[in-house]
């Protein structure tokens, strides 16, 4: 989708929201807090999450963030998983280019506020991009500790042996650490955190970023933040280095080696192939002449001699 | 004839509070995420009394009836500048710093020792004041060296007119990490923040 530009509705003052759907009181709360967040880097900010005209799990937590900060110059992308194409991505930027009339963009390096869903583009971003990511459950440690009392003590007196007790049972158990997702980190040397089910893969592109990075949960109400060039660290023990995941394949589209795949079934027949989650990144090499091995129309390749289907 | 509520001596606020306020916010974003980086802001905003331009729109940008403010004898002796923000922003008033969720200071020499001001609590450390104080200039004069987040490598600071405490002061905020005050420092229509996240040293 490229950049556009209509006359609004909300110039016109005709209807009943505010620009960007939230109210100005709303967004002077969840300011507050962003900056708050900004301030103790990887603490999460407790916030009044508002109600939002989708359902929690949808990304409210990050669409009140991204609502909070978007300006009418500002130019979004929506990725979900990586790909501009997904469902959850065509609807909240949908509903920005409605509710704020911001241009919209696909590609990574023109956006100014880029907000994800599981995944942090394999493009490397600049000092004036904000990453605003969609978080389900904030805290890292609510699968080792549910009574939320207890958590804030451990974050607030830096108590954290059992989350490595926990990494360390992985190693025990199957030789090596388990977790493939929302892999815990540490923040400035302080707070440990959730990064949000981003694969690990993704996990050394926050430490040092240069760009500003907002995480945003709804139904968990709360925000935390790691600002530009703040070390994150991903825990590990001294003889098993954290590393992250790796594959046999090259990207089958763009022949990509360097980013994260998915795996795509192509028939009942065991065929498949890994292709680039950064649907934004594969598509860009694909245009400068990279190509893979099912560039040519994968399900057609793998359906002829099929009869046809209805 | 306009019906509309004209308090007499109150100086207009945003023209366009939606926008500007986002756009003030955006550059504060900025300025919080790369400590002593400064921005400078334009505002429609008729600033009352000492406060200037980038204090005004901050406080308008920031302040409403869930932020205790707390002024510095050099604003809190106009009238109008308690008038001015109760009218725009709603905002009560306090007479104790540690009361304040933001405090503004017009004379940074009178600035209060920072312990006086809200630090946060050990669980809830979000809870700390933000002191948004007025210097003669944003650079020209005594130079610390910053790190931390937000800062690549180093980078100097050097706001004229701090009393001569305050970078011992700051030592002591920062070492309470994540307990600490977070600052704005402002100049005429220029800001810069230090959040308490930042080291300096001499």
């Amino acid at each position: 989708m490229s950049a556009r530009k209509r006359k609004t509705r909300h110039d016109d003052g005709e209807t009943g929201y505010n620009f960007a759907y939230l109210d100005e009181q709303t967004k002077r709360m969840i300011r507050r807090c962003i900056l708050k967040a900004v301030a103790v880097p990887g603490y999460q900010v407790p916030f009044g999450s508002r109600e939002m005209p989708l359902p929690y799990g949808w990304g409210t937590g990050g669409i009140q963030v991204t609502a909070s900060i978007i300006g009418r110059n500002d130019m979004l992308k929506v990725i979900d998983q990586g790909s501009d194409d997904t469902t959850n991505a065509v609807s909240i930027r949908a509903f920005f280019a409605k509710t704020a009339d911001v241009a919209t963009t696909e590609e990574t390096s023109k956006a100014s506020v880029i907000q994800t869903r599981h995944r942090i583009p394999e493009r490397k971003l600049r000092a004036d991009q904000i990453l605003v990511y969609q978080v389900p459950i904030p805290e890292p440690l609510r699968f080792l500790e549910p009574r939320e009392t207890e958590c804030r003590k451990v974050h607030a007196y830096s108590e954290y042996g059992v989350m490595q007790v926990k990494l360390y049972e992985d190693i025990a158990r199957y030789g090596r650490i388990t977790t493939a997702y929302a892999y815990p980190v540490r923040v400035d040397d302080r707070y440990i955190m959730d990064p949000s089910p981003i694969p690990k893969f993704d996990n050394p592109k926050m430490d040092n970023s240069p760009a500003l990075q907002l995480f945003g949960a709804g139904r968990e109400k709360r925000i935390y933040a790691i600002p530009p060039y703040t070390t994150v660290h991903s825990l590990d023990f001294e003889d098993h280095p954290f590393d992250v995941e790796t594959w046999d394949e090259p990207c089958g589209l763009c022949g990509a080696t360097d980013s994260f795949l998915d795996e795509i079934i192509l028939d009942d027949q065991g065929g498949r192939m890994f292709a680039c989650s950064d649907s934004n990144f594969c598509t860009a090499r694909r245009a400068d002449g990279h190509t893979g091995q099912f560039a040519e129309d994968p399900i057609e390749e793998s359906r002829k001699g099929e009869p046809a289907h209805v | 004839m306009s019906l509309a509520y004209q308090p007499s001596g109150i100086l207009p606020g945003f023209n366009d509070p939606v926008h500007e306020a986002q756009q003030v916010f955006r550059q504060l974003l900025e300025a919080m995420s790369h400590p002593s980086v400064i921005v400078d802001i334009e505002t429609t905003a008729e600033s009352p009394g000492e406060m200037r331009e980038a204090m005004t729109a901050l406080a308008l940008t920031l302040f409403d009836a869930d932020t205790p403010v707390w002024l510095d004898a050099a604003l809190a002796e106009r009238a109008s500048i308690a008038d001015y923000l109760r009218f725009h922003c709603g905002c009560p008033i306090v007479q104790s710093p540690v009361e304040a969720a933001f405090a503004l200071i017009g004379s940074v020499e009178c600035l209060p020792r920072l312990e006086r001001f809200s630090m946060g609590d050990v669980q809830y450390p979000e809870r700390s004041a933000t002191v948004i104080m007025e210097t003669p200039q944003l650079t020209g004069g005594a130079a610390v060296v910053l790190t931390g987040p937000g800062i690549e490598t180093t980078r100097d600071f050097d706001a004229v007119g701090l009393p001569d405490w305050f970078w011992s002061a700051w030592a002591v905020n920062h070492g309470a990490f994540p307990l600490g005050v977070d600052t704005i420092f402002t100049c005429g229509d220029e800001f810069c923040a230090l959040p308490r996240s930042t080291l300096a040293e001499a």
